[in-house]
């Protein structure tokens, strides 16, 4: 991940652009476990609309890949399929945490 | 006689021989002596001395010479200096050497050594030619300055650790300040979803004196930020376009508020040479003008706070722009009003205790000025006011700029100024003398009727009159009020530095106009020209017919900073969408949900040129809030929606609930500048 060629996509420096990740972590590190709780209650609109919300501000700052995977679970959430996105829910928490981890870097 | 002639002849010859002697022997003695005396001071002297003939070899060297290479007379008499010379220095000396020989120049140079005896020195070497009969030879000094270079690289290294250990500190503050920043931002953002949340009065108390606190905080790690920047280095210039008056007013709106109910006009005066556009960092310029204008509120009770932007200097392709600050508050002692821009420095140690503040704002501004070319400085008496200077140079605009309109309509028209503030009304006459109106102004609200009906009398009568709504003697309501019951049906244009606009109340009072105090030139001069353009006064126009201006309803026909609604949920992209506009200069309010967009705007439409409508938010959706708005009756304000859903039929959805238009999440930045441009710029474009 280069921080910096990521927020000159947006036109920010890279310090703007941290603390735009660092607000993601935080608030999407929230949703996330609200999309959780979401998977554990079985409600497929709480899950969906977590994802949305997660897949909006991750394509926002340029990480397509958290993006699209919250895509998958958005769409299999609005399919109420929530039997398949174990494994999407899992890779979305990798990410988070690899971001989290190099953020901290 | 022969023999006796000789005998004279010898003994004169002796005698001449005899003083021949002498003398040879007295100078002899004399050479000895001075010879004797060299010998003294060259072996006593601190220096090497050596002297090398024309073809390089030497033929003279002293004790210290042969000390400081190690060496015993013979050696230091078979060998060159330059031998001794350590490996690292050897290739730069013996080329300079050689050069300095060649072209019989003087040789002076500072090398390491290794002497014979396998020391390790640093020497200065120093050789001038002597030209003499036999061609030219190098008399030369030798010195150790081995202490001497210690010493300064010892000095060097300290410096250069002090030096690091200085930035080390400014990078460490910067980061810890960046470290703080954003578990704010957290707090302040989670603190405004509290506060949309359900919660009872004590709580919404509380809530809002964290989030206030927070914001506090905020601005002081902000400072702190800008402050290591600067000491670190770090802090970069932009070079954009924008326009030094309408910065300048935007400054005066922000600042407004804080003068509250106080007694204290603000004026603001833009020199007629500054040019629309020029080339800098707005950002930073704006930042001191805010601070320095920001401050005069705190320390002024009454009176009056100006601004004045003028052109102090012009080169080919720069300007030297010059803010003046003044007020009439409590002041600052001669000798505090030096250190008033140093850091942490604040004229009493109880200002900030009383005032608040930081104590790095002005010494912030001092260094973005410097760093702009210019200075900030400080006049002051105690008792009397301030004036805070602020010179920065910014580059002219290569293409031509927009130059300022007047509307045509306005020439040779005839106005009337009523405003007890002299500062105010000489600002205002300025203006629109400077427009092509002739101007007369008068300090009541009991003379403007007097004044008008002699006017009428003379046969060169008025055609607007502009009316300060606050007069001692006569309030612009009642003289407004009072020329209507008169019959007159003069364009009135109601002048106001309350906070509160009460258009009902200018309305009621028959003015056709209101401008809020400082006056903007180009909002002033637009109402006018429509005004008149409009014939208000016509004889047939139902005085209920008349549309009151306000003067954002005029807005569309000038530049202004474009303000932005945002309705978004998420602290991510509301906070992006922030950061992106605002670095292109809009001005950017954030809603969280759609209701909130709704009350937003509804309760200051005039506020606001655009809305960004996220889709899905909680509470209210974008597009039924689209659909709010419109049944409010804000049929035309440009709301676009930013949506994720990028799916088919979204569009028409977006539409059919009013929205004008769409642009698609990941938000693209080029995109939403286009649309900016479209439905701000180009709409506004199409109506002048």
């Amino acid at each position: 991940m280069n921080f910096k060629a990521l927020g000159e996509q947006l036109g920010l420096d890279e310090e703007e652009y941290r603390e735009l990740i660092d607000l993601f972590i935080e608030s999407g590190g929230a949703d996330y476990q609200k999309l959780l709780d979401g998977v554990a209650a079985g409600d497929a609109d709480t899950v969906c609309s977590c994802a949305h919300t997660i897949k909006g501000a991750s394509g926002n700052l340029g990480l397509l890949d958290v993006s699209a995977v919250a895509s998958l679970i958005e769409e299999r959430a609005m399919n109420h399929k929530l039997e398949d996105i174990g494994q999407a829910v899992e890779t979305l928490k990798t990410q988070f945490d690899a971001i989290q981890a190099f953020a901290q870097k | 006689m022969a023999d006796r002639a000789t005998i004279i002849d010898l003994v004169k010859r002796v005698k001449t021989l005899e003083t021949e002697q002498e003398k040879t022997r007295s100078a002899q003695e004399a050479l000895k002596e001075s010879e004797e005396r060299f010998r003294l001071i060259s072996e006593t002297i601190h220096v090497g001395v050596f002297e090398v003939d024309t073809s390089g070899n030497c033929l003279y060297t002293n004790t210290r010479y042969q000390e400081i290479f190690g060496l015993n007379l013979v050696q230091s008499l078979t060998t060159d200096w330059h031998d001794y010379v350590a490996q690292e220095d050897r290739g730069r000396i013996t080329k300079a050497w050689r050069s300095a020989a060649d072209e019989l120049q003087t040789f002076s140079a500072d090398c390491r050594i290794v002497s014979a005896k396998g020391t390790n020195r640093w020497i200065h070497v120093y050789a001038s030619p002597v030209f003499s009969d036999e061609g030219g030879h190098y008399t030369g000094t030798v010195e150790d300055i081995t202490i001497r270079k210690e010493n300064e690289k010892e000095l060097e290294s300290a410096k250069e650790a002090a030096e690091m250990a200085s930035r080390a500190k400014s990078q460490f503050l910067a980061n810890m300040s960046h470290e703080i920043r954003t578990p704010m931002n957290g707090i302040i953002g989670f603190t405004d979803l509290l506060l949309e949340t359900r919660l009872d009065e004590v709580q919404t108390d509380y809530t809002s004196t964290i989030k206030r606190s927070g914001e506090a905080l905020l601005l002081l790690i902000n400072d702190i930020l800008d402050f290591s920047k600067i000491e670190s280095g770090e802090l970069e210039f932009e070079a954009i376009d924008f326009d030094p008056e309408l910065l300048v007013y935007d400054v005066c709106e922000l600042v407004r508020p804080k003068i509250g109910n106080k007694p204290v006009e603000l004026i603001c005066s833009i020199g007629d040479t500054i040019p629309t556009l020029v080339s800098g960092d707005p950002l930073r310029f704006r930042q001191v003008i805010t601070n320095l204008l920001g401050n005069a509120p705190k320390f002024t009770e009454e009176g009056e706070i100006s601004i004045t932007l003028q052109m102090d200097m012009e080169t080919e392709d720069k300007v030297l722009l010059h803010a003046l600050i003044r007020d009439t508050g409590i002041g600052i002692s001669a000798d505090k009003v030096a250190a008033v821009f140093e850091p942490f420095q604040q004229a009493d140690g109880s200002t900030s205790r009383k005032y608040g503040g930081t104590g790095l704002g002005l010494s912030i501004c001092k260094q973005l000025a410097t760093m702009m070319g210019g200075d900030t400085w400080a006049e002051s008496e105690l008792g009397k006011g301030s004036t805070f200077h602020f010179t920065a140079w910014v580059h002219k605009v290569v293409s031509e700029p927009p130059q300022r309109v007047t509307p045509a309509i306005l020439n040779a028209k005839r106005v009337l100024v009523a405003d007890d503030h002299s500062g105010t009304r000489a600002i205002l006459e300025q203006m629109l003398t400077l427009a092509g109106m002739e101007t007369v102004g008068i300090d009541g609200g009991k003379q403007v009727l007097p004044t008008l009906t002699a006017a009428q009398k003379d046969a060169n009568p008025f055609d607007v009159a502009l009316i300060d709504l606050d007069m001692p003697d006569m309030n612009g309501y009642a003289v407004a009020g009072k020329l209507r019951a008169e019959g007159c049906k003069l364009v009135l244009v109601a002048l106001s530095s309350a906070l509160e606009r009460d258009a009902a109340k200018c309305k009621a009072a028959g003015f056709d106009g209101f401008q809020a105090k400082p006056v903007r030139r180009e909002r002033l001069l637009q109402m006018i020209g429509r005004l008149l353009g409009e014939g208000a006064k016509g004889e047939d126009s139902q005085e209920n017919s008349r549309k009151m201006h306000t003067q954002y309803s005029v807005r569309e026909a000038m530049k202004h900073s474009v303000s932005i609604l945002l309705a978004e949920d998420n602290l991510v992209n509301q906070k992006l969408a922030v950061m992106m506009l605002g670095k292109a200069g809009y001005q950017v309010e954030v809603a969280g949900n759609g209701k909130e967009a709704v009350d937003k705007y509804d309760a200051s439409p005039e506020k606001f040129d655009m809305i960004f409508m996220d889709v899905q938010m909680p509470e209210m959706d974008g597009k039924e809030a689209t659909r709010n708005l419109r049944k409010l009756g804000h049929t035309r304000v440009p709301i676009v929606a930013m949506t994720a859903h990028a799916m088919k039929g979204d569009r028409e959805m977006c539409i059919e609930a009013g929205m004008d238009d769409y642009v698609t999440k990941p938000i693209n930045r080029e995109r939403v500048f286009d649309v900016i441009t479209k439905y701000v710029f180009e709409r506004r474009g199409h109506e002048l």
